[in-house]
């Protein structure tokens, strides 16, 4: 379904992603793990094509998605859950919901209001508040319901778990892999979260200094006992 | 003398409502494009002469006068959407003084144009009849006066629920507050940033079809409502159309009441006025959220 080739990304003139190449089934499940820094935020901005100068390949389906801008991608199936969560403050729960669904363009096939309140309950007394009225962990949970309830083909969630009380985070992913599964949506997700990204994934990238420096699944990365220690340890 | 002031107060409340007229389109600018147009008193001078061109030196009737109003409103924002596409958008993410210039040039070529097809010189408009006469209620009240009030509430009001109650004033505000995030959610961003910026010119256009009766109607005239919109745009809060209702009424009671307090100092207390407000509040009484 997704498909990176020699993708290098810069920020002006700072060169942050050297040549990676991934590829995602659809439906897959894909961990990408690194120090701050590593390059995991741009990676995923760049397949979103919203912030970094990409050069390389990009594909969705096989279209190269050369060009294309990021409210054009969600409309071929990428959402992306940002790292600050950026909720629309002025505006409630319901209608932060609505406005992702919005932005599809989808006229049939999305989850209800009801049903993506069901599988977030912390949700549904919020339901009319604010998002300029929540805690931090409660804008997590709705920017990951945001993102679900559009329905994308591959969900890039960056960082979900970052200032979330532990007993949200196990509740989170448990949502997000019944979700997920439920409606065909594959993820890509950016975490330092060792247990987090294990509850959500099947495979594993580990970046350093913006290049890949490892790739396979949960049983490889745990076989090789020096990843941890050397490119993850702070 | 309590008969002096309370005149002095209603003229304040009409002048602030017409403040208030020039500056929505000017806060809404800054609140969606982050842009102060400072050719936004040129567009306003355009709506007024467009108003002129229908009318003439009097609208025949009230309809007549709310016509040239509507099309000097449709004009100016047609002419804004021209600039928009060919001039600020291409201006995107450059520095702001690249924008300021662009907008002087438009103001250059506004005025320039103006006076090419209407010549230069100064033209008396009067209200159409109906509007053209004074209540005695202890104090003179004209209906003129009345209907600016009654224009700069409706508004006010239009923009209030039509920003904040309907759908796509709500995605026009996600836009303004976020606009990475509403791209990234698949919003229509550079869409709904021409509604708004065709809306803000349009208001220009409306404030000068509305304004030009009882003014000397010349290429001036953007000059003489400009300086005080913009300070109810600052003192209000860039973006604030709540702020700017508020400090346009602020601004225009100051300057009429100044008028009677301290008749060989005029303007003083607006300038004063706008240092201490800053001072005390430097984001604007009302600031804009953002996120």
């Amino acid at each position: 379904m997704l498909e990176l080739n020699s993708v290098d990304a810069f920020y002006g003139q700072a060169h942050i992603l050297h040549d990676i190449s991934l590829s995602l089934a659809t439906g897959g499940r894909l961990a990408v793990l690194g120090r701050n820094g590593a390059g995991k935020s741009t990676l995923l901005k760049s397949i979103m094509n919203a912030g970094p100068r990409v050069r390389g390949e990009v594909r969705l389906e096989g279209e190269l998605l050369d060009g294309i801008g990021a409210s054009d991608r969600v409309r071929r199936g990428l959402s992306l859950v940002p790292e600050d969560r950026r909720i629309f403050t002025h505006i409630s729960v319901k209608e932060n919901i609505l406005l992702a669904q919005q932005g599809t363009e989808r006229k049939s096939g999305l989850p209800t209001l009801e049903e993506v309140i069901a599988r977030f309950p912390l949700l549904r007394d919020l339901v009319n508040r604010l998002g300029g009225q929540l805690s931090g962990g409660q804008q997590q949970v709705l920017a990951v319901a945001r993102a679900i309830a559009a329905r994308p083909r591959l969900m890039l969630l960056d960082e979900p778990t970052e200032g979330l009380a532990p007993v949200i985070v196990e509740d989170l992913a448990e949502k997000i892999v019944e979700a997920c599964a439920t409606y065909g949506i594959g993820i890509l997700l950016a975490e330092q979260n060792l247990w987090f990204a294990r509850q959500c994934t099947s495979r594993v990238l580990l970046l350093d200094s913006g290049s890949l420096v490892f790739s396979g699944d949960w049983a490889e990365f745990d076989a090789s006992t020096d990843l941890v220690e050397r490119y993850l340890a702070v | 003398m309590t008969m002096l002031y309370l005149y002095s107060i209603f003229n304040g409340l009409v002048l602030g409502m017409a403040i208030f007229l020039v500056s929505a389109g000017l806060t809404l600018a800054f609140g969606i494009m982050k842009i102060f147009n400072f050719a936004h008193g040129a567009f306003f001078m355009i709506g007024a002469y467009v108003a002129y061109a229908v009318t003439g030196q009097e609208a025949s009737s009230l309809w007549i006068f709310l016509a040239a109003a509507l099309i000097a409103t449709i004009v100016v924002g047609s002419i804004g959407v021209l600039a928009d596409l060919t001039i600020f958008r291409r201006l995107a993410g450059v520095p702001a003084d690249y924008t300021l210039m662009a907008a002087f040039g438009i103001m250059l070529f506004c005025t320039g144009s103006t006076r090419i097809v209407f010549g230069q010189g100064i033209h008396a408009i009067y209200p159409p009849a109906i509007l053209g006469g004074i209540a005695d209620i202890g104090i003179p009240i004209s209906y003129y006066g009345l209907f600016i009030i009654a224009c700069g509430l409706a508004v006010f009001l239009m923009l209030e629920i039509g920003l904040n109650r309907t759908w796509l004033g709500k995605q026009i505000l996600a836009v303004a507050r976020d606009p990475w995030m509403a791209d990234v959610l698949g919003l229509r961003v550079r869409r709904l940033k021409l509604i708004s910026v065709a809306t803000s010119f349009a208001l220009a256009g409306l404030a000068g079809g509305l304004l030009v009766a009882n003014q000397a109607l010349s290429l001036d005239l953007g000059h003489s409502y400009l300086l005080l919109a913009f300070c109810a745009v600052i003192v209000g809060g860039l973006g604030s159309i709540r702020g700017a209702f508020i400090a346009a009424i602020i601004f225009g009671l100051a300057e009429s009441l100044n008028s009677v307090l301290m008749p060989t100092m005029p303007g003083i207390s607006s300038y004063a006025l706008l240092i201490i407000l800053v001072l005390i509040r430097p984001h604007g009484l009302w600031p804009e959220q953002s996120q």
